[in-house]
């Protein structure tokens, strides 16, 4: 459905948003949205954004403008060896230190906006999974699931694993859920699904195998 | 009439504070939409933040072309231009179809109904030189002597009407909306940025907010939308006729 081309975007001049209809006492934008227009229902016709919401979205701006290409420079690098913290593990790790809800939109927006590199999307998978689960939800959980729908049977393994590593009482839940047609990944997540079972009655409860 | 199409947008509202980026919702939804090129991912609710429930769903092509944000109490479902001039944006009927097909998935997944239906369209009027723009003016605004003879660079247009329609058999009363504004900006495409000074067009067609029964299913969404890009139509060709483009 979708074709590839560079966004256009347009600034307006005016300081203030194109405002529409008022409806239902919201006020609702999207930090991490498109960047096209500003056209929302407000409060009322005649309000502008308020300047929390301003602050808010440009400072996600900056945010986003220092540290994204950091970040893809850091997948681009693969450098993942098990028992080591990669690049990108280190910088984001510092990124949520510093304002983990900055970080995960930025997370997000790399994912969705680089889905069709494998390299990114696979880095981003291996990073994520060496957070605690809870830490990195929902956007770490949401992309998990989201590499599964990918092509590449790499990327839809590395889903999975980043559930395996989580070990979280909902990697088993979530892993009893997910239906695929290939038999090697059906394979995998019984495989999964044993571990982490056993690991219940065992420890009674998964532990994370970072 | 409307050579650069903007973001077009279907909304309808409800309550939808259930729909949050859990692995379950997110493996209903990637079951519904299966086939399409949507990419679950999460969105902030500025409305929200504080209580702790300001992360939402948003499904996403990865050109963002196609959003669609599941927020507390409305779902927003847009369509973005994202090449020279808008030309992605296809027509309204294309538009409103593959929102419906969307809405009919989002249904599937969810099971949800709503109280109230928007269909926000955008777009910018044919470039005209500044004569053309400041005739306009003087044809929408009759304005005071000051700005008769100061003809402003800048303005706002925005009229609104309540008008009815039905909907599975009864009446329903809609807000109609349309902006026309002067504005000046930059059009920045694949690092070529232009100055413009146009007239953008903005329709916003809504059933209002009074009612908030849960009445509303996919054959009503599809009944409001029919009506609404009737309206939407005629207000072009009344723009059209009254302000000679």
């Amino acid at each position: 459905m979708f074709k590839k081309s560079i966004p256009k975007f347009i600034i307006y001049d005016q300081k203030y948003d194109q405002n529409f209809l008022n409806i239902d006492n919201q006020d609702i934008y999207s930090i991490n949205g498109h960047k096209y227009e500003s056209n929302y229902f407000k409060v009322n016709q005649k309000s502008t954004e308020s300047t929390n919401d301003t602050v808010l979205r440009e400072s996600y701006e900056s945010f986003k403008n220092h540290n994204k290409e950091k970040i893809i420079d850091a997948l681009l690098l693969n450098d993942f060896e098990y028992g080591y913290n990669s690049t990108s593990e280190f910088i984001i790790q510092s990124l949520f230190k510093e304002n983990s809800i900055f970080t995960k939109d930025l997370l997000n927006d790399i994912f969705i906006s680089n889905f069709d590199n494998k390299i990114i999307i696979i880095g981003l998978l291996k990073t994520i999974a060496h957070f605690e689960y809870t830490d990195i939800s929902p956007i770490g959980p949401t992309m998990a699931l989201a590499a599964l729908s990918y092509s590449d049977p790499e990327v839809q393994e590395c889903g999975i694993r980043a559930y395996e590593n989580w070990g979280h009482a909902d990697s088993l839940k979530v892993l009893n859920k997910i239906k695929c047609e290939q038999e090697w990944l059906s394979q995998y997540i019984n495989q999964v699904i044993e571990i982490l079972e056993e690991e219940l009655i065992i420890y009674g409860t998964t532990c994370t195998k970072n | 009439m409307i050579k650069i199409s903007g973001k077009h947008q279907v909304s309808i509202f409800g309550e939808f504070s259930d729909i949050v980026p859990t692995s379950e919702t997110i493996l209903s939804i990637l079951n519904s939409f299966k086939g399409k090129d949507f990419i679950p991912g999460t969105v902030r609710e500025i409305a929200k933040i504080g209580t702790g429930n300001e992360i939402r769903l948003q499904l996403a092509t990865q050109n963002k072309e196609w959003l669609v944000n599941f927020l507390t109490n409305r779902i927003d479902i847009e369509k973005n231009p994202i090449e020279g001039d808008g030309d992605n944006i296809g027509n309204i009927q294309n538009f409103v179809e593959e929102a419906v097909d969307i809405c009919k998935r989002i249904i599937k997944a969810f099971k949800i109904k709503s109280y109230r239906l928007s269909l926000i369209t955008t777009g910018m009027l044919d470039d005209m030189n500044s004569s053309k723009l400041d005739a306009i003016y003087i044809k929408l605004f009759n304005p005071i002597s000051y700005y008769r003879k100061n003809i402003p660079f800048e303005w706002n247009f925005r009229t609104g009407a309540n008008t009815e329609i039905t909907i599975k058999n009864k009446k329903e009363r809609l807000n109609v909306l349309t902006s026309l504004n002067r504005i000046h900006g930059l059009i920045i495409h694949q690092d070529v940025t232009q100055n413009f000074d146009r007239i953008e067009i903005q329709f916003d067609i809504n059933t209002t907010h009074e009612n908030k029964n849960q009445r509303f299913n996919i054959n009503s969404i599809i009944e409001f939308l029919n009506q609404a890009i009737e309206i939407r139509t005629q207000l072009i060709t009344d723009i059209k006729e009254h302000i000679n483009v």
